[in-house]
């Protein structure tokens, strides 16, 4: 009894409370989040503005720029507004294995952004998905033993590359969408091997369908997601890094002191699916 | 006939000389006399006496009540060189001019009852100004012209104990003194002498005690040496979770620690909140934070010494306590009695602690735990050697997420032996045996691996201390730490891992090396100095591989362009330095004396971390080209008084403080596993300067201290590169820059067995960078920021109280826990919700908001009981 109640005590020591604080400057940044995937196109690009940290308005969307991707080959692929700072290529579009991209936007004032190269790397298919289980406490009622799920997705690593990977999981098709969900993954210390990745963060239930994509990135993007989830995830706690002002592969040519956040990625997504029977 | 009758006038006046010098002289009680006085009394005593007055020494003599001749008396104005002869029908008294030869007193001060060495007691000579201070082994020795003198043997909660010595040869002598019956548990900030603070040469050295009945309140009633410091000047925390201290201004890893001689790397259990030094092991810890003599190098900011206990050398002892969070026993006894001593101390956490209690599922909640084993054994060889052994063995576990654990852990062992070269010349000689290790181990897939690093540090010191005489004291030795250090092995989980790149980083090997020489005299007690200089120097040695950079870049994986191979024992990179000290005290009147000092001191060894406050699994790093020597320079300048006979305890202390080559981290730094940290490192500086004032009441039933900071302590990193440049290259605050800093701690006893305190604590907000701009990226509003540490957290304040109460003494027991008490403790009296940091996020209630989050690590008022038993 007195053991929990110790638990009970040291457990609900930390507390969170809004409070009130006004951040309204804003450094007007352009922003811009791209991606060149293998999936059937059309592909998509996003270009949008910062504003003021407290602003209770979505970020201002920039729709007025002229979007181009090319690759090594010539190839040039202009990107249509469709509203909402949305740019969208043609639906032939499909990005390319082992292909170089380069995405080139001129904003209305003349500013010419330009990206480094992206090559699209084919992910490994995901082997086989699958699921394993341990008995915990319920939350609601401590006394009730449950049973939780989690997933278990195979690819292979190729030997002779080095390869980063981002994953996602759904659950009955709704992506785990908080930050700290996206999972990455380098091959430094498994390279060439048969990786059997159990995401033991992500509970499922009897009769739940797991998803779960996996997807390959450059490095520079793996380095940009890592910095993207330390400064959303842990900031501000005794385990937290400083802040950054968080920057990409993106830069503005003709104005090189102009920050450009955000970044433009290539990427392979392989994806599959399991049902949790019983 | 005239020659018969000169000759019989002659006979008779010798003989009524030597009537004079066989007259008996009474006196009917104990006196103490100047000779002058002496002289007199034997002249009204009709004694033929011839003497020059003016040249009488002004020593004084203890006669007991008696009857004495004219030559007893006489002989023993002999230590003051004064000599007689029979002349006609007189006395004559010559003084022999020659300088009396000094003569020598050395022993240790003891406790009476444990055989416990009392470190820093005070021995004052006559009464007068003259005095010195036993050293860390309870050591003294002084020098002082021959006579009958008394000596005054004074150290805080033990009465005075006063002793005639007769200065006529060189003597050994040690002291026993008893101390007062109160219970012997706590830690008390005091000092041994009223004048202590006045007359130290050190400006801004505490002593942590265990004197006192009262106690000041701990959280969760863990009676802890770093937290206690924390309501000095000076000495501060980033916040409750932060593990570690800054010291005016410098980093964490700026402090030496030393646990009998032996570095502690980690000084933490349980994220910072209880310090690994088990309280029932400590004997004394020592904080020198605004002088650093050069005795001491290493470590840029401070030093903090802890001493254990050497053991009851008389008997059996057995004390211990049980508090929320952990259970400590300690035994400790003769093995000879009066001897030599053994102690054993452990202590164990109580239960899996956890901060973590959002996380429901009680699989992934985190979870810690920690023991501690101290032991010391001392000999006593002879009357010139003693020895002593300690050691240390500390292990935490902390469990995060699913079943990834983490252990670290620090041990030392130490091997002192004391000699005394004659008289005059005490001797310590040391080897030292220091690891911190840690090991993560990670059994989920993919990428199952278990993490090792570890430093071990093999130390020879040699330290010297000379006792010329009272007014002048050498210091002087080298030391020499041979560190091998481990940044990181990962291998696979077990033989089903994925991970089968295992990854062995260089071991850095290095030979840390000081060699000092100071000296410390008094000059006609006003003026008191120490000067001295130390040198020291590190060569980091092969075998090993460095990289060679493209200097047109930043420095990165990318821009290695060539990699140099060193042989083992092939030096890689040599360092070294002159660190000159010098602190000067001039006492102008008794109760007031001024301060100034100056250090400057070289740093080798680096703590790698790029979190808010550094974790156990952060590695450490020695110097080398490309990660410089830290320097430091430190200047500063104290007022000290005392009012009302040392009841008041004031000073008011101002320093500035620069550093060099501090370390800073590149925005995404990846510091885990990596053969090249130096990739992710950026070289600033720092600057702090600030005013302290202190006021302590040391006596009365209302003891306590009134403390009050007010600094700045900034920082700069302005590479030459866009990735090294932070804040624009300009100076921004620190993390620990807190404006203003008050505690004021009070402690009252209410009787002998019932005692209250309470602390406050107020300090500004740390600085904190605060967004200036909010956009979104994969569906989640990201904070943007630019500069650093430009905004503020709100003041930080907070009130603790405790009650400590021993119960009424049954005598029928057979036990006696006549030293059992209890303690109460209420932290955070009022519940302030204090901030630690905000978070800047998207609002979780409504995704297209954001919010800012006032992030507190206890909002709740916190109460504990301990239970501490002696027999």
């Amino acid at each position: 009894m007195r053991k929990l109640y110790l638990l009970g005590l040291l457990c609900f020591l930390h507390c969170e409370d809004p409070i009130d604080i006004d951040l309204p400057g804003n450094p007007n940044l352009v922003v811009i989040e791209g991606w060149i995937t293998d999936k059937p196109g059309p592909q998509v690009i996003s270009i949008t503005r910062t504003n003021g940290f407290s602003s209770k308005e979505s970020n201002p969307k920039i729709d007025d720029a002229s979007v181009r991707v090319f690759d090594q080959n010539g190839g040039d692929f202009i990107y249509t507004n469709i509203g909402n700072g949305i740019y969208v290529s043609e639906s032939g579009f499909t990005g390319s294995y082992n292909e170089l991209y380069d995405l080139r936007v001129i904003l209305s004032n003349g500013d010419t952004i330009i990206s480094s190269s992206e090559m699209l790397m084919e992910v490994s298919d995901i082997d086989s998905l699958g699921y394993d289980s341990f008995i915990t406490q319920d939350e609601e009622n401590p006394r009730l033993e449950i049973e939780v799920y989690y997933p278990i997705a195979i690819i292979k690593d190729p030997m002779d590359e080095v390869n980063f990977y981002k994953w996602k999981i759904f659950r009955n098709d709704t992506l785990f969408s908080d930050p700290a969900a996206i999972i990455l993954q380098e091959d430094r210390f498994v390279n060439g091997n048969v990786l059997p990745n159990q995401f033991t963060d992500f509970d499922f239930s009897e009769f739940d369908t797991i998803g779960v994509e996996v997807q390959s990135i450059s490095q520079q993007t793996y380095d940009y997601f890592r910095l993207f989830k330390s400064q959303v995830i842990s900031l501000g706690t005794s385990s937290g890094s400083a802040p950054a002002s968080l920057t990409g592969n993106l830069r503005n040519i003709s104005n090189p002191g102009e920050k450009v956040l955000g970044f433009f990625a290539a990427t392979s997504i392989k994806s599959g699916e399991q049902v949790i029977i019983p | 006939m005239r020659k018969i009758l000169l000759f019989l006038t002659l006979l008779l006046s010798q003989l009524i000389a030597r009537c004079q010098v066989d007259q008996l002289v009474r006196f009917n009680s104990n006196q103490s006399l100047t000779v002058q006085e002496l002289l007199d009394r034997l002249v009204f005593e009709e004694v033929p006496l011839i003497f020059s007055p003016t040249t009488l020494p002004s020593n004084t003599l203890e006669i007991t009540r008696g009857e004495y001749t004219v030559s007893e008396l006489l002989n023993r104005l002999k230590i003051y060189s004064i000599r007689y002869q029979l002349s006609n029908d007189a006395i004559l008294l010559s003084i022999d001019r020659t300088r009396p030869v000094n003569r020598n007193i050395s022993g240790f001060v003891r406790d009476a009852e444990t055989g416990e060495a009392l470190i820093g007691a005070t021995i004052k000579i006559n009464d007068g100004k003259h005095g010195v201070i036993t050293n860390s082994y309870g050591f003294y020795s002084i020098t002082f012209r021959p006579g009958q003198h008394r000596l005054t043997i004074s150290f805080l909660g033990y009465p005075d104990l006063v002793d005639t010595v007769s200065l006529v040869k060189n003597i050994k002598k040690n002291y026993s003194i008893k101390s007062q019956p109160t219970e012997l548990d706590e830690l008390v900030i005091e000092y041994s002498d009223g004048y202590y603070n006045i007359n130290s040469l050190i400006p801004g050295e505490k002593f942590l005690d265990y004197q006192q009945k009262g106690q000041v309140p701990y959280f969760l009633g863990e009676v802890d040496v770093l937290q206690k410091s924390l309501l000095l000047p000076g000495i501060r925390t980033l916040g409750e979770d932060a593990s570690g201290i800054n010291v005016r201004g410098g980093d964490i890893d700026q402090n030496l620690l030393l646990l009998d001689e032996a570095v502690i790397y980690n000084p933490n259990h349980f994220y910072g909140l209880i310090s690994v030094f088990n309280p029932e092991a400590i004997n004394r810890v020592k904080i020198m934070k605004g002088f650093i003599p050069p005795t001491y190098g290493g470590r840029a900011s401070s030093v903090i010494t802890v001493h254990q206990k050497d053991g009851n050398r008389n008997k059996f002892g057995v004390s211990g306590g049980v508090g929320l969070v952990s259970a400590r026993l300690m035994i400790e006894g003769p093995m000879k009695k009066g001897k030599n001593s053994f102690l054993l101390s452990g202590r164990q956490s109580l239960y899996d602690l956890s901060l973590d209690g959002l996380n429901n599922n009680i699989l992934r909640r985190s979870g810690t735990s920690f023991q501690d084993v101290n032991m010391k054994l001392n000999w006593d060889l002879g009357r010139r050697n003693s020895l002593f052994v300690s050691g240390y063995l500390g292990s935490d576990r902390n469990r995060t997420g699913f079943d990834a654990i983490r252990r670290w852990g620090n041990r030392t062992l130490s091997v002192r032996w004391n000699h005394s070269f004659g008289k005059r010349l005490f001797s310590n000689y040391s080897l030292i045996f220091s690891d911190y290790t840690y090991r993560i181990t990670d059994p989920v897939e993919a990428g199952s691996f278990i993490g090792k690093s570890n430093i071990i540090d093999y130390s020879l010191k040699l330290n010297h201390q000379f006792f010329q005489n009272v007014h002048s004291k050498f210091d002087f030795g080298s030391d020499f730490i041979f560190h091998r250090l481990k940044p990181g092995d990962r291998i696979p989980f077990d033989e089903n891992s994925s991970s089968t790149n295992p990854l062995f980083l260089d071991i850095e090997h290095g030979l840390e090396w000081g060699l000092y020489a100071s000296h410390e005299f008094d000059f006609n007690h006003k003026l008191k100095a120490l000067y001295g200089i130390r040198y020291s120097g590190q060569l980091f040695f092969g075998p090993g591989d460095i990289f060679i950079y493209d200097d047109s870049m930043s420095r990165s994986p990318n821009s290695i362009i060539d990699t140099l191979k060193f042989k083992p024992k092939e030096v890689i990179d040599s360092f070294h330095g002159l660190e000159p000290r010098i602190s000067i005290n001039w006492r102008f009147t008794n109760a007031k004396s001024i301060k100034m000092s100056y250090n400057r001191i070289n740093q080798y060894v680096h703590l790698i971390s790029n979190t808010a406050s550094p974790a156990p699994t952060d590695i450490w790093k020695l110097s080398n080209r490309y990660v410089e020597p830290i320097k430091t320079n430190h200047y500063s300048l104290g007022l000290y008084q005392n009012f009302s006979e040392n009841m008041w305890e004031t000073s008011l202390e101002v320093y500035y403080k620069d550093m060099k080559n501090l370390l800073e981290y590149k925005d995404d730094a990846d510091l885990f596993f990596n053969a090249h940290p130096e990739t992710e490192l950026i070289s600033g500086e720092g600057r702090a300067y600030g005013v302290e004032y202190y006021m302590e009441r040391t006596k009365g039933l209302l003891k306590g201290w009134f403390s009050y900071t007010l600094s700045r302590s900034e920082r700069k990193a302005n590479g030459e590169f866009p990735e090294e440049v932070i804040n624009d290259g300009k100076y921004y605050p620190d993390d620990h820059d807190k404006t203003h800093d008050i505690s004021l701690v009070g402690i009252y006893e209410f009787s002998d067995r019932l005692s209250f305190s309470a602390s406050f604590n107020y300090s500004s907000g740390r600085p904190l960078t605060f967004p200036t701009g909010k956009y979104e990226i994969n569906g989640t509003i990201v904070p943007y920021f630019e500069g650093r540490n430009q905004n503020r957290l709100t003041d930080y304040h907070r009130l603790d109280i405790s009650a400590k109460w021993s119960p009424e003494r049954k005598k029928e027991r057979k036990l006696n826990l006549s030293n059992s008490y209890w303690t109460f403790t209420l932290y955070n009296v009022y519940a302030r919700r204090n901030a630690y940091s905000y978070f800047f996020r998207q609002s979780e209630t409504n995704p297209e908001l954001t919010e800012v989050i006032r992030y507190s690590i206890f909002g709740t008022i916190i109460p504990a009981v301990t239970y501490n038993f002696k027999f």
